[in-house]
Order: C-alpha cells, then sequence, then structure tokens
C-alpha cells in the first residue's frame, strides 16, 4: 500500500513540464533510433508520460521527474527493442547493442541541446512542405497534441494528421542527413539549412502572433514556443546576425503582449495600449540583440522588423513615436519581400508621420489588392485617412465595409471606438 | 470512521496530450491535499487483464479495447459519515474522466 507523502506536494512541476519533457525525450529517442523511426520514439513517450500522471498522482513527484521519465523511457525502449526483435534484424550481437543503448540513455541525457537542435533541424527540413514543418514543429518540437495543433492553427484534426503523416513518410525514406551544419557556411554566411530553420521558427511565431481572431492562449503559447526553439538555436549559432535579429523580433513583440488584450481578450491597437505594461526586461534583451546584429553591417528582413518592433517598444507614447524611420524600415523591408501588408503598414506609418495626404494617396492605389479588400483594418484605416481629409461620404463607405467584415461583436465594437476617436 | 472506496470507471476517450496530463496530475494531488486525513491510499490498475463471466468462460483477456470498459483504479478514503464521502467524492477531479461508485467497506471488528 502506498502512503501519500504529505510534503511531496511542496515541490511542484515548472508550468508546460510535460510538454517540454515529451520534445526533450522524443529528440533523445529519436537520436537512438533514427528519424525513421519517430512514430515509435512517439508512442514510448507518451506512454512513458501517462505512467508518470498515474503514478506521480498517487506517490507524488520523485526527487529528479526528468531522471524518472528517463529510466521509464529506457525501459520501455528495452521492452520494444524485444518486442521488435531489433536485434535480430539489425545484426548487432546485442552486447553490443546495450552498450550503446546505456551509453545513449546516460543519466542527463535528456538535457542534451545537440539531440534538440537536431530534431529541430529534422523538423525544420526544406524537403518537406511548409505546413508540414510547422504541424511537425508543434507535435514534435512543442508537444503539443493533434487537436491542439488544430486549434493553434485553426484547422481541423484530419488536416493536420494528413500533414504530419506525409512528413513522416519523407522521414521513413530516410532521405534525411542527421548532421548539423557547422556554425558559419563558406564565406562566413550562414548556411542555408540555418536560414530555413529560422524561417520556420519565424512563421511559427507569426501564426501565434497574427491572427484576427481573438487570441485563445494556445496562439499565444505558440509565440512561446517559438522563442523558446530560437533560444535554442542561438546557442549554437551565436554569430549569425540573422538568428539574433530573429530573436529580437520575437522578444520585442512578446515585450508588448501584456497590453495587448483588454479584460474581453480583445486585442487593442497600439495607441490604446498601456505601455507601462510593457516587459521592460524583455525589451531590454531585444534591443540588445538588435545591437549585437546590427555591428554585421547586413540588413535582413528579421532584423527590420525588430528595428520598427524597438520604435514601438522604446516611443514613451503613440504620439511621441519615430514613425520617420519606421516608414524608412518599411521601406527598405519591402525590398526584402514585396508584399501588401508591408506597404500598407508603409502607408500608415507616413500617415503618422505627417504627410497624410501622401499617405491616403498610397492606400487608395492599393485598394484593389485582394488581401487588403477583404482586410478590415485596411478598410477601417482607409475610411479614417478620407474623414482626415474632410472626405466624410468616401470615408462612411469604408468604415461600413469594414464593419461588415468584423467576425464578432468585439470587433465591431473596436471599429466604432476608432471611427468616434477620430471625429 | 468508516471507510469509503471509490471505484473508477473509464467514461470516455481520454485526452492524453502532455499538457492534459500534467493538469491532470495537479489536480488530483491538490484534491488530495485538500481533503488531508481523509485519504487513506489509491491504485491505478492496468489496462490489461481478464473478465470472467462463469467459470470456463473468459470474456476478455484485454488490453481492453474500449476506455470505458477499463476500470482504471480505485482510492481508499475514510470519513464520519457518508455525507461527508459524497462531498469529497463530488470534488473528485477525476470525474472529469471517470465514472466513479463510492461504496462503504463493510468492517469488522
Amino acid at each position: 500500500m502506498i502512503e501519500m507523502d504529505k510534503q511531496l506536494s511542496a515541490h511542484e512541476l515548472t508550468d508546460h513540464f510535460f510538454r517540454h519533457s515529451y520534445a526533450k525525450l522524443v529528440a533523445l529517442l529519436v537520436r537512438y533510433f533514427g528519424l525513421s523511426e519517430i512514430s515509435l520514439a512517439e508512442d514510448i513517450v507518451q506512454d512513458t508520460l501517462v505512467d508518470a500522471m498515474e503514478q506521480w498522482s498517487l506517490q507524488g513527484l520523485p526527487q529528479n521527474p526528468e531522471g524518472w521519465l528517463l529510466d521509464v523511457a529506457k525501459k520501455k525502449t528495452i521492452n520494444s527493442l524485444k518486442r521488435q526483435q531489433f536485434f535480430l534484424k539489425k545484426v548487432v550481437p546485442e552486447f553490443q547493442e546495450m552498450e550503446r543503448l546505456e551509453a545513449h540513455f546516460e543519466s542527463g541525457a535528456i538535457q542534451h541541446q545537440d539531440n534538440q537542435l537536431r530534431m529541430i533541424f529534422s523538423c525544420c527540413h526544406p524537403i518537406l512542405a511548409e505546413e508540414s514543418q510547422i504541424a511537425l514543429a508543434l507535435k514534435t518540437l512543442c508537444g503539443l497534441s493533434i487537436s491542439e495543433i488544430a486549434q493553434a492553427l485553426l484547422t481541423s484534426k484530419a488536416n493536420i494528421n494528413k500533414r504530419l503523416y506525409r512528413a513522416k513518410q519523407q522521414f521513413r525514406q530516410g532521405k534525411f542527413d542527421f548532421v548539423l551544419p557547422p556554425a558559419t557556411g563558406p564565406s562566413g554566411q550562414d548556411p542555408s539549412r540555418l536560414t530555413g530553420v529560422l524561417k520556420t521558427l519565424y512563421l511559427l511565431f507569426k501564426t501565434g502572433y497574427y491572427s484576427n481572431q481573438r487570441k485563445t492562449s494556445i496562439q499565444i503559447e505558440l509565440c512561446f514556443e517559438a522563442v523558446r526553439l530560437q533560444r535554442q538555436v542561438l546557442v549554437t549559432y551565436q554569430t549569425s546576425a540573422v538568428a539574433q535579429s530573429l530573436l529580437a523580433w520575437m522578444l520585442l513583440c512578446i515585450a508588448r503582449f501584456p497590453g495587448r488584450q483588454d479584460q474581453a481578450g480583445l486585442l487593442l491597437p497600439l495607441e490604446e495600449q498601456d505601455r507601462t505594461s510593457w516587459d521592460q526586461r524583455l525589451i531590454a534583451e531585444g534591443i540588445n540583440l538588435l545591437q549585437l546584429a546590427t555591428q554585421s553591417n547586413a540588413l535582413n528582413s528579421y532584423l527590420l522588423q525588430a528595428g520598427i518592433a524597438a520604435e514601438h517598444c522604446l516611443a514613451p507614447s503613440f504620439e511621441a513615436t519615430n514613425w520617420a524611420s519606421i516608414y524608412q524600415q518599411y521601406a527598405l523591408l519591402e525590398r526584402f519581400e514585396a508584399s501588401s501588408i508591408i506597404q500598407f503598414n508603409k502607408a500608415i506609418a507616413r500617415f503618422h508621420q505627417g504627410q497624410q495626404q501622401q499617405a491616403l494617396i498610397d492606400l487608395q492605389s492599393m485598394k484593389e489588392e485582394p488581401s487588403l479588400k477583404s482586410n478590415l483594418h485596411f478598410q477601417c484605416a482607409l475610411g479614417l485617412f478620407l474623414l482626415h481629409q474632410k472626405q466624410t461620404a468616401a470615408a462612411q463607405l469604408h468604415f461600413k465595409q469594414a464593419l461588415s467584415l468584423a467576425t464578432s461583436d468585439q470587433e465591431k465594437e473596436l471599429i466604432r471606438r476608432r471611427i468616434s476617436t477620430q471625429k | 470512521m468508516q471507510q469509503y472506496l471509490i471505484l473508477l470507471k473509464g467514461k470516455k476517450e481520454l485526452d492524453y496530450s502532455p499538457e492534459e496530463l500534467q493538469k491532470r496530475l495537479v489536480a488530483y494531488r491538490s484534491w488530495v491535499a485538500q481533503i488531508g486525513d481523509n485519504y487513506i491510499d489509491g491504485q491505478r490498475l492496468d489496462k490489461t487483464g481478464f473478465h470472467f463471466r462463469a467459470k470456463d468462460q473468459v470474456l476478455t483477456d484485454g488490453p481492453f479495447l474500449e476506455a470505458k470498459e477499463i476500470i482504471a483504479g480505485y482510492i481508499r478514503i475514510k470519513v464520519k459519515n457518508q455525507k461527508e464521502a459524497v462531498q469529497i467524492t463530488k470534488r473528485l477531479p477525476l470525474l472529469d474522466h471517470f465514472e466513479a461508485y463510492l461504496r462503504p467497506i463493510i468492517q469488522h471488528d
């Protein structure tokens, strides 16, 4: 009979301990089995966590929870090898295989950064479709379940399963090298594989950061997960200005999370946010990284986005923001990726910089762009710019358009508020 | 004091996401801490096993196919009376995932 230890509630698990342990253990097991056996690795880890939940419920937390998980995962791995007659297939003498396994599961192995980094590079492999990369990253690197991923990416579970299945098929075909690229490639540039990894983490962050929907906690967590992974990448590739820039941008974005939503969870426009609630520690870290990245004297698109975010973070108020600098950085950013959203943001910066008439002309020149036509923020901005030029009737049309695009009462309310504050 | 047995039986497909597992663990542990001395012990049962309906009739030799067939475990509590036993069981967070039978254990003194 198990006696409850009354002191056990004294030590608690850290937030997301299970989720992150899942990711670490999968990375460790995949390193042992090979990428082709990723599903087996996932099953073993899942089983281990269920055991942990059941046993720790009754007996309390062990002294070293990670060590406990590692031990149980190791036992399950041995059982699985026996079941599958792995030794026979591999034509490796059993004692040699056991030696390899012991070495692999030495204590503390769960913490090996190297395994996790390899896993990051595998999940962000250019062979895989971008949408598969994101789903795989969430499953394998972040330990989210299928239904959590579906919720985060606003799609169905079946869809996520399909994406994961395709990715794992490719793993099974074994076309992947498991070698990490050196910190700097030929001619001092980032290795191309690193560029791909950064892109995926960038998209992962963006997925959590920009969705017009009301933020659910899972979407905000995507951003924190992206930051966590990006920090891991930076440990090895710390001299990469692009990697520094990306982390700087992420930090300068999440620093403003505390002021970004009202009590109902609705996103607040920048001018309504309480700037004193922004996280100064994250802002400082972001600015430091940004300065480091600038020393390389080469621009990259993350650096510009971080620069823009920095202007917002450092401005004492919305009005006192350095809009000229933001405008310039958007103009440079356009050279890296021509997108209508960047153009739109550039025009907004121009408006606040004092060139209201020019900004209106800019917006009007892009109003037939399909992606902007259906963007309620664009319609709303166009209305406001028109109103500023005393073109009230035309402004009303766009406000109406914006309201019709709103998907919730809160969004409508927000638009009405913006209109009324401008009059 | 009277002892009661809480018998847990699966009720639906469980969400096994790591985050959910952690939440269940934390919720259960805080329940145990809350009821303090009322808690005696608890055990989980493995998913595999047998179901006998008659002498020569083994119906299931597990693993059971459906979550709701599984008797997942038991908890023993000691309480002053039935009312207290019911109150404690009502707060059991496992009720999100399991059905519970609450039965007094007959004691011979």
